[in-house]
């Protein structure tokens, strides 16, 4: 019999074989403790941050971005805290002062979202104990601009005003879960895993309907008028008649989102323009005749005598003047109060509510912005005594001033009120549009021949009435002045006035709408002829040099 | 005893070698099959790590690219163009501006359309007029 098991080379053999098997067993079917342990040192889940979508004007000018940016913390296990002068003038004080001494626990954060050059001279020192992982700050490269209307976020990304709030579902991603590799020194390698996506970004977009360079221009005029008539709060909108896209919306004060101090002056959150409700005045006065002139209360013939003044239930009303006899044109050219009484005296106040609703008073708009008031429209049963020859002349109704630059927007563009609205695209991740904004009409206000000449009739308020300081050769700028009592308890408040301009031009064929509105002028001067319409006019005369 | 020796008859010992060599060649063949997979492992954790090189390069052109928007955005901020062109260049805005539209029919052709030098000139002087007329101001005139 052959001693094969004698044979070297046999135990060459059985040994191979042992090997093989060995290996095999070790590599396919390793023993669950050394499964589970392999794991923990080579395997790690880290957390990463996405950044948010972007805000864009109509131009794709980025009006808000995310920017890279770098968190520090310590391991007080890790820390030598004698090393904390090192980091004195890098990160604020109160934390400097907290890592100089002894701490407990194993985390303790020093500075959050920390930008470059700053967050590279952190990093260079490196300090053991010191770590830092990477997020995205949000930034709004235009500062004030706009400010409003974007809104803004808070420390963790999530949006607490303005677009950012409304859209956050949108623009906001949450952090993502990947699953990294380390190697034999620790060093993480990012792996390809089927379903894990290599990319981390959020090309998520809400494109506005603002344009940048009239947003500037609006800005600009109106805190020059703001600044030299010493008002306590501003307004501007700036709008396409035709269509309700908003080109502009300033408010002032305003505030830095940049800038979380700014926040803390008063009122500069607020956004004027649609969560203002203010009494509009003779502003009003155009939107009320046009109606009278539809329903055949009044016509173009119609003659009215005023004298000055009218008494109503138990209160006078007042012009500036004894205007004498007058038509339905000069009393708004003019902007004649006691002619607006005397026209609506037979007025139904539940025809004249359903119209005003109609027009968009007392209910929100609806615009993508959060933070609309409704305004303040009373119940037709409740017009009690003066309250609809008020009403005629912009007093007893509270509107926003996007309230009031639509339904004279319905003047404009041949009596069709039209739904405002300040985006016109979203886009999520990945390219797909969510949401795309459009024209709509919300109702029928005037008739095509009413508004026109009610164009005709706010042409000539510019030409030779109330409006004349709006005037703009070349322009054909149609509008309609407002001085406005500020009400209070009680009544009105003495020396309170809210003087406003709304007007579109070229009144043939009107481009764009623009109101302008003053809260409370302290300089002295508060007529809506003296104070809005020169504002109105400088930003008029600057657009249409870049238009 | 003296242990005896087999001797095998020479057929029986080549066929004996013949196995021997068979297993070794299959254990050597299995052996470098397996080694040949520990090839591939080591040049796909090499690969990985080019991978993971390569998405760090990703990760920082895409922060580069995010902070060039940033300043891009800043540049293009009409507020900062506006007090450049003040403070930098000393540009003013004109108090005295008026604004002359013309309409698309009475727009000058641009040359090479055939329109004659006279026309032309005509045009020209009563489009200055029109501008003096409407601005006073003589300097209006090139």
């Amino acid at each position: 019999m052959i001693r094969l098991r004698k044979s070297p080379w046999f135990l060459l053999f059985f040994f191979i074989v042992v090997l093989i098997f060995r290996l095999y067993s070790l590599q396919m079917d390793p023993d669950p403790r050394v499964r589970s342990q392999a794991g923990s040192q080579y395997w790690a889940r880290l957390r990463v941050t996405t950044p948010r979508g972007y805000i864009r004007d109509r131009n794709g000018i980025s009006l808000a971005i995310s920017t890279p940016s770098v968190s520090f913390f310590i391991d007080p296990t890790l820390w030598e805290p004698a090393n904390a002068p090192l980091l004195q003038d890098l990160i604020p004080r109160s934390r400097f002062e907290r890592i100089s001494g002894k701490i407990d626990g194993r985390y303790f954060l020093i500075a959050r979202k920390i930008d470059p050059p700053v967050s590279d001279k952190i990093a260079n020192l490196k300090l053991p104990g010191l770590f830092w992982v990477k997020e995205t700050k949000r930034i709004y490269p235009q500062g004030n601009t706009l400010s409003h209307v974007l809104g803004f976020c808070d420390i963790d990304d999530r949006g607490l005003a303005g677009s950012e709030l409304y859209w956050d579902s949108v623009l906001y991603a949450p952090p993502e879960g990947r699953i990294i590799a380390k190697d034999a020194r620790g060093n993480f390698v990012d792996i390809a895993i089927p379903g894990q996506s290599l990319a981390v970004d959020n090309d998520s977009t809400v494109q506005l309907t603002i344009d940048s360079r009239l947003q500037h221009i609006l800005e600009r005029r109106l805190r020059e008028g703001f600044v030299s008539y010493k008002a306590e709060w501003a307004a501007g909108i700036l709008l396409e008649p035709s269509t309700g896209r908003i080109l502009g919306m300033a408010s002032l004060p305003d505030f830095d989102p940049n800038d979380r101090n700014t926040f803390l002056a008063k009122e500069s959150l607020r956004n004027n323009v649609i969560s203002r409700v203010f009494e509009p005045g003779s502003t009003l006065k155009p939107i009320i005749m046009g109606n009278l002139i539809d329903n055949g209360e009044v016509s173009k013939q119609t003659s009215i005598n005023c004298q000055g003044r009218i008494k109503v239930a138990d209160v006078t009303i007042h012009d500036i003047k004894s205007h004498g006899r007058m038509d339905p044109s000069s009393i708004i050219s003019d902007s004649c109060n006691v002619g607006m009484v005397i026209s609506v005296r037979n007025s139904d106040p539940f025809q004249t509510y359903s119209f005003l609703k109609r027009c968009g008073f007392g209910d929100p708009s609806g615009i993508e912005i959060p933070g609309e008031e409704s305004g303040l429209l009373i119940p037709p049963s409740q017009w009690r005594g003066s309250v609809p020859a008020t009403i005629s002349i912009g007093h007893g109704i509270g509107v926003t001033p996007l309230q009031l630059a639509v339904a004279t927007g319905a003047l404009a563009n041949g009596g069709k009120v039209m739904k405002p609205y300040i985006v016109s695209e979203i886009r999520s991740r990945g390219g797909s549009i969510q949401y795309r904004g459009k024209p709509v009409t919300v109702s029928e206000a005037f008739s095509e021949k009413t508004s026109k000449w009610m164009v005709e009739a706010m042409r000539a308020a510019v030409e030779k009435g109330t409006g004349r300081s709006a005037e703009v050769p070349g322009s054909s700028v149609a509008g309609k002045t407002g001085t406005a009592q500020v009400p209070g308890s009680g009544g009105y408040q003495k020396g309170d006035y809210t003087p406003s301009f709304v007007g579109f031009w070229p009144s043939y064929s009107p481009r764009y709408l623009l109101l302008v509105v003053i809260g409370n002028p302290r300089s002295g001067d508060f007529l809506g002829g003296k104070v809005a319409a020169p504002v109105f006019r400088n930003i008029v005369l600057d657009i249409e040099q870049i238009s | 005893m003296i242990a005896e020796t087999l001797h095998l008859p020479f057929e029986e010992k080549k066929q004996i070698k013949g196995r021997g060599s068979t297993c070794i060649l299959l254990c050597a063949g299995v052996a470098s099959l397996l080694m040949g997979l520990v090839a591939l492992r080591l040049y796909s954790l090499d690969l990985e790590y080019k991978l993971a090189d390569i998405q760090r390069q990703i990760v920082i052109r895409e922060e580069e690219q995010a902070r060039l928007e940033k300043d891009l955005a800043g540049l293009l901020n009409p507020t900062r163009v506006y007090s450049y062109a003040r403070s930098e260049l000393g540009m003013k805005a004109s108090a005295n501006i008026g604004i002359v539209k013309v309409s698309p029919s009475e727009r000058p052709m641009m040359a090479g359309n055939g329109e004659t030098g006279a026309e032309t000139g005509r045009f020209r002087r009563a489009l200055v007029w029109l501008v003096d007329s409407v601005t006073g101001k003589a300097s209006a005139r090139q």
